[in-house]
């Protein structure tokens, strides 16, 4: 007796030390995620576009000189002639770069410089990055500088200045605007062509065909194929979407339609056995009612069988655009790894996920921006799982036989 | 007497199951038709064949000749047969939608659109159906909501609303209770002035209260085919005998 008390115990033990193991590595994922992203998580974020904008502007009338103060810290170098400080930083994309972090209220950087362009006058900001410089001392000598001579030697050509030629800035950008509306797009593209493909193989396989080896063999694979890593639905996809697409819609390789076509044919088993699974469910006596009342059997699939498989079909499109969010490798071959801003439906994007594998294989991976990336993503999967939970209940209460 | 069905000669097979076998029957106009026998025997897939239902099973095969109003079953229109030859399930099955709609669903399948017209209908067939007093202040509600026999009932209605001929039930009141049963036992006999009825049923009682005429199954064959009073009161075989009896079946 007491053995077999001892030995329950041992194995509950071990039960709850595997399960609390379980518990405490996710919690550790997500507070790694939520810290290492969290800061770079704001609005702007999803507002602002991914890559920078560029300016040209020059100064042209010949400055004389100020006498700024401003103690810089230590690796920001500042030029007292024009009152603005640089600082060596690296870039969005991860590459090495300067931008300005001070500007002293009365220079006249702030609202002088004039944009080649436009000749309009520009406001600079902080937080603008600096690429190249081209200036005229007093002696009329010509000086350069650029980013890769780091933000000490431009600071001293800026010194040097009298007048400014030719100054490259860059400001914004990081923001992943582009690639949300790339998935937004493709959860939308993907649902228009998967939910009347899937419902009618669904109410097919369910109702219409014959039970023969044929529709068994076919329901088999149909459940089989869900269990397919989506990496071969990528190179499918690449093998056969793409090239057709190029042709049809003009696409050159990736496109965001190869990517709807591959998700589609991805999630379609899914579709069809989730919807299946609940038109399976609805009593085969409420049918012959409606059959034996002289309805044809197109009335009876829209007026009996949709309106009752609808749980199902709207679980089965929570749990897809769930997948469509979180999937990478295939959309990798379909829809390539170039972030965009301007979403172009023949031309290949990034979703949110692809755009955390397109940052993580920069040379100084962005990581910030990759987990606040990662924090959405989670956000969104859980609202999904949250409404799958909600949808079960709504219908259970609504009890539908 | 006319005769509104005439089953001629019918063989069925499901597959290789030889289930109903030189099955012949006149079903006469206006009159309560019981069919009774074992378990089995093939009342229901008789029933089924009249207003072919059976198209529905895979692999189910008949042969011979069914002809209802002098025309044979496989010439018309299965959707307008099935209009004019309503059926009643063993279990109720009410549509998961409102009252009002369950019986507005036929009309509405063969094209009526008009409101005034589809209420004065959906009120007519629960009149007819002795269920309107029941339910006049909640037809919104859903049909799941009503008891068993008020749900048959309400299967009733529905049936009617299409204005059929002939109504087939198939043991209309196996899932109910003694007086959800007498009611609709009133309800047969009231609508037979009016409707053809067939009737399948496990209850001798049921079919000496309600029928006018009986057929005995017995193995997919008829065995003996009279009017009910006769047959209950002086079968001329005796395996009726025996079944009405109570000596096997
Ligand atoms: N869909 C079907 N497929 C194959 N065989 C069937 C099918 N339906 C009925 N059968 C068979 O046909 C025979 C007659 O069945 P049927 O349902 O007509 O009997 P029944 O007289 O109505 O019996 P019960 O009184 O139990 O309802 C039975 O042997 C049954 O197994
Ligand atoms: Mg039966």
């Amino acid at each position: 007796m007491s053995k077999r008390k001892f030995f329950d115990g041992l194995l509950n033990g071990i039960t709850y030390l595997f399960s609390s193991l379980g518990i405490v590595i996710l919690a550790l994922i997500f507070v790694f995620i939520f810290s290492t992203g969290g800061s770079t998580l704001s609005f702007d974020l999803l507002s602002e576009d991914y890559y920078s904008t560029n300016y040209v502007v020059r100064y042209s009338s010949p400055y004389e000189g100020g006498n700024y103060v401003y103690s810089p810290s230590d690796n920001e170098y500042f030029s007292s002639k024009w009152g603005i400080a640089l600082e060596d930083t690296t870039s969005i994309e991860g590459t090495d770069a300067i931008s300005i972090s001070y500007i002293d209220r009365e220079s006249p950087l702030i609202d002088g410089l004039v944009n080649v362009s436009n000749s309009n006058y520009h406001h600079l900001e902080i937080g603008t990055y600096i690429s190249t410089l081209l200036v005229n001392t007093e002696d009329g000598r010509v000086l350069s500088s650029s980013v890769r001579n780091g933000a000490e030697k431009m600071c001293e050509t800026l010194n040097q200045a009298q007048t400014i030629t030719n100054m490259n800035l860059s400001r914004g950008g990081g923001g992943i605007k582009g690639s949300l509306i790339s998935t937004l797009y493709l959860i939308l593209f993907t649902l228009i062509l998967l939910l009347p493909l899937g419902i009618a193989a669904a109410i097919y396989l369910s109702i219409c065909a014959k039970d023969n080896k044929i529709t068994r063999a076919l329901k088999t694979l149909i459940d089989m194929s869900s269990g397919v890593p989506s990496i071969i639905f990528g190179l499918v996809g690449l093998l056969i979407f793409v090239p057709m697409l190029n042709g049809i819609i003009g696409s050159d390789g990736h496109s965001l339609i190869a990517g709807a076509l591959t998700m589609t044919i991805m999630l379609l088993p899914t579709v069809i056995s989730t919807t299946k699974e609940t038109i399976d469910v609805i009593p085969k006596k409420i049918i012959n009612g409606s059959l034996a009342l002289g309805a044809s059997q197109t009335q009876t699939t829209f007026k009996i069988i949709l309106p009752n498989a609808i749980p199902g079909i709207l679980t089965s499109t929570l749990l897809a655009i769930g997948r469509i969010i979180g999937e990478s490798a295939a959309l990798i071959f379909v829809m390539g790894t170039q972030i965009q801003d301007n979403i172009i439906l023949n031309q290949g994007s990034t979703t949110l996920a692809t755009h955390i594998y397109n940052l993580m294989g920069l040379e100084n991976p962005n990581t910030s921006l990759a987990a606040a990336i990662a924090i959405i993503i989670l956000i969104a999967v859980l609202v999904l799982n949250i409404l799958v939970k909600l949808v079960g209940l709504y219908f259970k209460k609504k009890g539908l036989k | 007497m006319d005769s509104i069905f005439s089953v001629k000669n019918v063989n069925l097979y499901y597959g290789d199951k030889h289930v109903l076998k030189d099955v012949n029957l006149e079903i006469y106009k206006k009159q309560v038709t019981a069919f009774i026998g074992p378990s089995g025997c093939g009342k229901s897939t008789l029933l089924r064949c009249l207003d072919r239902m059976n198209d529905l099973i895979d692999d189910c095969k008949v042969e011979g000749e069914i002809l209802y109003k002098g025309k044979d079953v496989k010439n018309y229109d299965a959707m307008d047969l099935r209009s004019s030859v309503g059926m009643v399930f063993q279990t109720p099955n009410p549509f998961p939608m409102s009252i009002f709609d369950n019986v507005a669903y036929g009309p509405r399948c063969h094209g009526i659109k008009n409101k005034k017209v589809l209420k004065e209908i959906v009120e007519e067939a629960l009149k007819k159906a002795a269920l309107y007093d029941e339910v006049k202040d909640n037809l919104k509600e859903s049909g799941l909501a009503l008891s068993g026999g008020q749900q048959q009932r309400l299967c009733i209605a529905r049936c009617i609303a299409m204005k059929p001929e002939v109504i087939l039930m198939d043991e209309p009141t196996s899932a109910l209770d003694p007086i959800a049963t007498l009611k609709i036992e009133e309800l047969i006999n009231d609508l037979k002035k009016e409707y053809t009825i067939v009737i399948v049923t496990h209850n001798m009682q049921q079919a000496t209260r309600v029928s006018d005429y009986t057929a005995f199954f017995m193995l997919g064959e008829i065995v003996e085919y009279n009017k009910t009073g006769e047959l209950f009161k002086s079968p001329k075989n005796k395996k009726t005998e025996d079944y009405i009896t109570g000596r096997f079946g």
